[in-house]
């Protein structure tokens, strides 16, 4: 009998040659990116959207060209905590992306007729594994179909766990970096190292971990306060072969990012912008070894 | 996926595709060798999969369009309004309590609870009805 490899060409429809070209597309798009950087972690609610636009605000105040791609589907949040309500218009380009605060932004909410709408495919029905094909695949119109135009950094807010992370980097093998966020508390931390080595394993970079949410000062009398009853993890971090890239509290001021993007006062500016300073710097590290095939 | 003529060895040649409106395909086959002929009829589930991929089964037709699949496939929710029912305007004061992001929600809830219960209008006493109705 004849197996599969035996017989040459392919059923007739070119699927290979189909496939070849969208990725083709996605790379002629992504070839005007400079920098393309993953925000991620293990766990939800740790605050990677927020972080997201924190960095992406911090490197659009050094004069970096910047979009967010909020790559979380079922609960994209980038549009709202930016201020953004508009749906997505068409040009001859691909999508055009929303943009506020001197942020280029793409998520699935300009696709839904009202904020409070939650994203369907047509389809027999929403417990199929084809759920997942339209998903990657969404990513990947998201990405190369949106006319980005020419950014200096390109951040995506990954949604929690693993399988959109795995859809990306199989998408853009020149994923440059990982930034993991995590909060102070045993659970957030042992994920988050769970999943710095997977993201290892793929091959994409770590950059770094961002504590979010590390203590709070007391509005009333000034004081430092921990959240969670977390344990110093910095050294632990080292030995996983990730630095620290930062600390950032709880702060009011954050959980308003409209505000914050307006530029109201928060310590966590400077803050972002050092981390996104490291990040930059990572960046050209990594790609400098990828040039010479380390 | 390929297919093999059982009857003289050679592949067989993709014919045509037809479907997806419903949600099936048919796509048929031929050997261009003896002639025999069969079609393969999808169910929903494996057209679906297809689409997903935001491929053309029998080869691509026209060029690549922006946000195929995200247009194509997406339930956004345009269209499917049903007649929105008129507010009173201490109606419409009172929906301004309840958050901005969940007012299209809010709204929906309650015209839907007015329609089932036969009012035309929504006033605050029927805000208050459903409001009791959904149990808060
Ligand atoms: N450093 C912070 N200070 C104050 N609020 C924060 C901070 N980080 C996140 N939040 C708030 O916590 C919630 C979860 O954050 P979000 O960025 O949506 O997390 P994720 O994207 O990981 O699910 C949001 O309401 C956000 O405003
Ligand atoms: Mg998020």
């Amino acid at each position: 009998m004849k197996r599969y490899r035996d017989v040459e060409g392919d059923g007739g429809s070119g699927i290979v040659g189909q496939v070849t070209e969208k990725l083709g597309l996605l790379n002629e798009r992504m070839a005007k990116v400079r920098r393309k950087v993953a925000v991620m972690s293990g766990k939800g609610g740790v605050g990677k959207s927020t972080v997201t636009v924190g960095l992406a605000s911090a490197l659009a105040a050094r004069g970096l060209r910047v979009g967010i791609l909020d790559a979380d589907l079922n609960g994209p949040s980038i549009p709202d905590m930016m201020g953004i309500d508009a749906a997505v218009e068409h040009g001859p380009g691909g999508a055009i992306p929303a943009e506020a605060f001197s942020i280029k932004a793409m998520s699935m909410d300009l696709f839904l007729a009202s904020p409070e709408r939650h994203v369907r495919w047509d389809g027999p029905s929403e417990t199929s594994p084809w759920v997942s094909t339209f998903e990657a695949t969404a990513l990947r119109e998201l990405l190369a179909d949106t006319a980005w135009g020419e950014l200096d950094m390109l951040l995506i807010d990954l949604p929690p766990g693993h399988t959109r992370f795995n859809d990306l980097s199989g998408l853009l093998p020149g994923l440059d970096g990982v930034v993991m966020v995590t909060t102070p508390s045993e659970v957030s931390n042992l994920i988050v190292l769970k999943s710095i080595n997977k993201v290892k394993e793929s091959g994409v970079p770590v950059a770094g971990i961002l504590e979010n949410m590390m203590g709070y000062t007391c509005v009333h009398c000034g004081g430092k306060n921990e959240l969670f009853a977390g344990e110093d993890m910095r050294e632990a971090f080292e030995y996983a072969g990730v630095p620290c890239l930062g600390r950032v509290t709880f702060d009011r001021a954050l959980s308003d990012l409209k505000g914050y993007l307006a530029g109201g006062k928060c310590v966590a500016r400077g803050i972002f912008d050092e981390i996104g300073g490291k990040v930059l710097d990572f960046v050209e590290t990594s790609k400098e070894k990828r040039g010479k095939g380390e | 996926m390929k297919f093999l003529c059982d009857g003289c060895g050679s592949k067989m040649a993709l014919k045509e595709a037809e479907g997806f409106d419903d949600n099936t395909v048919t796509i048929s086959f031929v050997c261009e060798k003896c002639g025999t002929g069969f079609s393969m009829l999808a169910n929903p589930m494996e057209t679906q999969l297809v689409k997903g991929l935001g491929v053309q089964v029998g080869g691509r037709k026209g060029p690549h369009e922006p946000m195929e699949v995200l247009k194509g496939s997406l339930v956004t929710g345009e269209g499917g309004h049903e007649g929105e029912l008129p507010w009173e305007k201490e109606a419409l004061e009172r929906l301004e309590r309840v958050p901005l992001f969940a007012r299209p929600m809010a709204r929906k809830g309650i015209e839907r609870y007015a329609r089932e219960n036969g009012y035309s209008t929504i006033t605050p006493e029927v805000m208050e009805e459903a409001r009791k109705a959904s149990g808060m």
